[in-house]
């Protein structure tokens, strides 16, 4: 009982409200913070990168976050600020990753979509299919294109927003995303699917 | 072809089908908040370094306008104030040997005194002071 009353009152604190607390070396506040976007930030986190080492980039965001919470200079901003913080990160371990993207990872791509189709047998199989098409079709992207269409697409932060975090002009942002909207689009029609 | 309700089912298609995010670890929030703590820890000591290598580069002193070059001498000044101060403070040991030398002193340099006064002033003075103490009320003789 007391838990669900605590986790109310959490709910009702502001983004600002938490960041001020956390500001003051109060931890259990970060803690919240931490509750309230994590899956936002794995999210964003895994479409950028995919999913190894993907604890890792988490807490490196939220790391960087915490180092970087006296400096911010706008509280209600804060989850624009997280977002920039993610896409960071992301973009630091795509630069890493740059060299050893190759074959290699392609292979364990597809032994891992080959265990899984094993596992979960042919029922989901056309859902299985789908899914490892998205990942190709987002994979095929330059890191720019996939940002915007993770960000504004999948993560539904609005134009304007996504142009504040990656600090680019709004018109910078519309143009990339039909750029990447159709690049998607033609590689699964070429792959065969007929409803888009 | 790419209008809007096209572009709404590819976005439609592409959060169906998204690949499903892995489980994060379950001790993944409680990792985070501990390297935090561990590395306020060691941001303080490298605080703490910084300042002290600061300090001894620059040949800065702690305490502002005293140079660091005047703490040994400073210090040994101080030393040899409060070893004296101690010095002239506290008084010296009592020797017992000169103890009863000075008592013996004493006693003989009284014995003297008394001795002097006794042979020179026995007769008239013992009498006058045993004739003085005899009545109350007698009165010094008059010389009608």
């Amino acid at each position: 009982m007391l838990g669900v009353s605590a986790n109310v009152l959490i709910d009702d604190c502001s983004d600002s409200d938490l960041v001020a607390q956390c500001l003051k070396g109060d931890r259990t506040c970060f803690r919240y913070l931490y509750q309230r976007y994590q899956h936002k930030v794995r999210s964003t986190l895994y479409q950028l990168c995919g999913p190894s080492l993907l604890d890792d980039l988490t807490q490196e965001v939220f790391l960087r976050v915490w180092k970087g919470l006296p400096k911010l200079k706008h509280q209600d901003n804060f989850s624009t600020w997280l977002y920039r913080i993610t896409w960071n990160v992301a973009y630091d371990q795509r630069q890493a990753f740059a060299k050893q993207h190759s074959f290699d990872s392609k292979l364990k791509n597809q032994e891992e979509m080959d265990q899984v189709l094993v596992k979960d047998n042919i029922s989901d199989l056309m859902q299985l299919h789908y899914q490892d098409l998205v990942q190709r079709g987002l994979e095929q992207l330059s890191f720019e294109h996939r940002s915007v269409l993770v960000l504004h697409d999948l993560e539904d932060i609005p134009q304007k927003e996504v142009a504040k975090i990656l600090g680019l002009p709004a018109g910078t942002v519309k143009s990339r995303v039909f750029y990447a909207r159709n690049a998607v689009r033609k590689f699964l029609q070429k792959e065969g699917v007929r409803e888009l | 072809m790419n209008n809007q309700s096209s572009d709404q089912e590819l976005v439609n298609f592409l959060k169906q089908y998204r690949p499903n995010l892995p489980e994060a670890a379950p001790d993944l929030e409680l990792k985070i908040l501990a390297t935090i703590e561990r590395n306020e820890e060691v941001e303080k000591k490298q605080n703490y370094l910084e300042k002290v290598r600061y300090i001894a580069s620059n040949n800065r002193s702690i305490i502002p306008g005293f140079p660091q070059w005047a703490f040994p001498p400073a210090i040994a000044a101080t030393l040899i104030v409060f070893w004296s101060g101690y010095r002239l403070l506290v008084p010296a040991q009592f020797n017992p040997d000169e103890g009863a030398h000075l008592e013996a002193f004493l006693v003989n340099n009284w014995e003297d005194v008394l001795q002097d006064s006794h042979g020179e002033n026995m007769s008239g003075a013992q009498t006058d002071w045993f004739n003085f103490a005899v009545t109350a009320d007698s009165e010094p003789p008059t010389t009608n």
